[in-house]
């Protein structure tokens, strides 16, 4: 499946999926990647940062015909085996080394101690893809915050670099639905019969980096397009590293 | 016959083939080998995560083991499956995800009576897992929306094309839709149902007494009738108490005869503690004729009458109608005769005698609220306060 990538001026995020949820983008999501990234200033590292991979918050679902979400187990499982390997890869390639988390005994994959960064983290991407990702009149922008990234989690970060003797924490969020044979038909002949547009495959990336030093979120980037071809093992690892690709380390 | 009424009439028929049927669950069975099942399971561990991480959940460790340990005796097998949260939530509610993830809220906990009745909540939730609800609604809402998407398709064709008349093709879509609806509808009622069924089967056989079934719904049925709630309210939409239901719990107990204990004692014990907080929820939550309801049935039993009296001062406090003032300062005083009475009534109290105009039975009540409760946090501000009475 041929990718596009867009314009800078065609960009449009009608709605990101607040980090804390578990929805897709609504409705204008386009067939083509789009990827945004922002960055602040590049902090003091080692020779060969330590980045910390958070549990990825991965939900892969198909759309029946009928236009029913269902979650899908296994693609999940595959989407979140592909997308590691692939940032794990792809934080080599710059020069990084990535130390994976060590999920926690029991129902919550965080430790107690790291549960504070973890949910600030959350809250504080939600505002960064408010105020730098949303578009249109109605967008939460907030008045004061100027353009540059200067968002941090403090010395919430504190155990997680101790821990892990980490300079980063990277979280990565990606939602995808595929459609069905059916569905696809379906919106085709919507379109052709009625022109009216129905939901089909469709992706979103979210990827922050945080330096866990400072506590500042140094980057983030969204992807947002077509949906993997669940198919094509390499496909994921296509957008994987598109998601990732100006990781500055 | 019109072709209106031939077309919903083929609509009824499809939909009535619609309803899944789904196996009861194997206690121990993995969903490895139904993907659909599986991916239900996936959200609804998200979904538990997030809530086991938050702010929601009680922290004490001895309600949860209690609840748990009340859960396995009615769930028998599927115990180790099913893992019970309490949440801090004002308002009657309980929860069944698929995978074994059971919310039970502090509105709950303080509406029922007694083990027996918080038996047949948590048997009625084991039974959704069982009989693996989830599973089914999904299907039957798939095969469903199958049927309406076809209908809607065929209207919106009839529209372009101009096949048949226009109010017919509109008045057959209209009629399926109504239909299904009503099909998705009654088949939630259905599961409500049998979930009742199988779940006092579940506390019957535990030992429990199945006259206390039918009671945790008699209850709920006096509050939203005594408070006029519409029918059914938003706030008993996932266990909408009705006439229906208690006839058929209280039918049940009949029929068995058996008896059974209520383990009132067992109860008290594990949840008398949280009460007072449990109190303070349900008014923040500003459903005052409910709590009223709620507190008064309360009084009627023989426990912790410091705490709901001094609550039920605070309602009247809240509520603020003519009268309510000195309801309220009555209601504190009847707390204060209760050794379990909160320290805040003798600062209530004092508050609301100093609104009333008794400023020298105000500062005694205050200077009682010092003595009473050591060092409160807003001890500086009860000081000022009785420096403006003097």
């Amino acid at each position: 499946m041929p990718v596009t990538t867009c314009q800078p001026e065609n960009r449009r995020l009608a709605g990101i999926a607040r980090c804390a949820g578990l929805a897709l983008l609504a409705a204008t999501l386009t067939a083509c990647i789009q990827t945004q990234p922002h960055r602040a200033a590049q902090p003091d590292t080692h020779p060969q940062p330590r980045v910390l991979l958070m549990p990825p918050d991965i939900v892969v679902l198909e759309i029946a015909t009928t236009g029913l979400p269902l979650p899908q187990a296994q693609w999940t499982s595959t989407a979140e085996r592909e997308l590691v390997a692939t940032a794990e890869a792809t934080i080599a390639e710059h020069g990084g080394r990535l130390v994976r988390y060590r999920p926690a005994d029991g129902v919550v994959p965080y430790a107690p101690a790291h549960r504070p960064a973890v949910d600030l983290h959350n809250a504080v991407l939600g505002t960064i893809l408010d105020h730098r990702y949303s578009a249109g009149p109605s967008a939460p922008k907030l008045s004061t915050k100027g353009k540059h990234l200067d968002w941090s989690l403090g010395e919430t970060v504190a155990p997680l670099r101790d821990d892990y003797d980490a300079d980063y924490a990277l979280f990565l969020v990606y939602r995808q639905a595929n459609a069905t044979g059916g569905r696809a038909l379906l919106a085709a002949a919507s379109f052709v019969l009625f022109g009216a547009i129905a939901p089909t495959s469709q992706a979103i990336g979210l990827a922050s980096l945080v330096d866990l030093h400072s506590g500042e979120v140094v980057w983030t980037n969204v992807l947002q397009g077509q949906a993997w071809d669940m198919s094509r093992p390499d496909g994921l690892d296509d957008k994987g590293r598109k998601l990732l690709a100006e990781l500055p380390l | 016959m019109s072709r209106a009424a031939l077309l919903s009439g083929a609509l009824a028929l499809l939909l009535a083939g619609c309803a899944a049927q789904v196996p009861r669950a194997e206690p121990g069975a993995d969903a490895s080998d139904q993907p659909a099942e599986a991916g239900l399971r996936m959200v609804a561990r998200q979904s538990e995560q997030a809530f086991a991480a938050s702010g929601l959940r009680i922290e004490d460790q001895a309600l949860a083991d209690y609840v748990s340990r009340v859960n396995c005796r009615v769930a028998g097998p599927y115990c180790p499956e099913i893992r019970v949260y309490t949440a801090a939530m004002p308002d009657f509610n309980a929860s069944m995800a698929p995978n074994g993830f059971m919310q039970v809220w502090s509105g709950l906990l303080l509406r029922v009576e007694n083990e027996a009745q918080l038996a047949t909540v948590l048997g009625h939730e084991t039974s959704h897992y069982a009989l693996r609800h989830s599973l089914e609604r999904l299907q039957t809402t798939q095969r469903t929306a199958g049927v309406l998407l076809a209908s809607q398709m065929g209207m919106l064709a009839g529209g372009v094309y101009g096949i048949g008349a226009g109010p017919v093709q509109v008045g057959a879509g209209n009629i399926g839709q109504l239909i299904a609806s009503g099909y998705l509808a009654a088949y939630s009622r259905d599961q409500e149902a049998e979930a009742d069924r199988d779940g006092f089967e579940l506390m019957r056989q535990a030992g429990y007494a199945p006259g206390e079934a039918s009671e945790v719904w008699r209850n709920l049925m006096a509050e939203k009738n005594a408070c006029n709630l519409p029918s059914p309210p938003a706030l008993f939409a996932s266990h909408p108490p009705s006439d229906e239901r208690l006839a058929a719990l209280r039918a049940l107990a009949d029929e068995t005869g058996a008896q059974g204990g209520a383990g009132r004692e067992r109860f008290l014990a594990a949840t008398l503690p949280h009460r007072a907080e449990w109190l303070r929820m349900e008014l923040a939550n500003r459903q005052l004729c409910r709590a009223r309801v709620v507190i008064e049935r309360l009084l009627a039993q023989p426990a912790g009458h410091g705490v709901l009296r001094y609550y039920l001062g605070e309602l009247y406090r809240l509520r603020g109608e003519e009268g309510d003032l000195d309801k309220a300062i009555a209601a504190y005083r009847q707390a204060l005769t209760h050794a379990d009475a909160p320290p805040e009534t003798h600062r209530d109290l004092g508050l609301a005698l100093w609104r009333a105009g008794d400023t020298a039975a105000a500062r005694a009540a205050l200077r009682d609220y010092l003595d009473a409760a050591g060092q409160p946090d807003d001890a500086a501000m009860v000081r000022r306060y009785l420096e403006r009475l003097s």
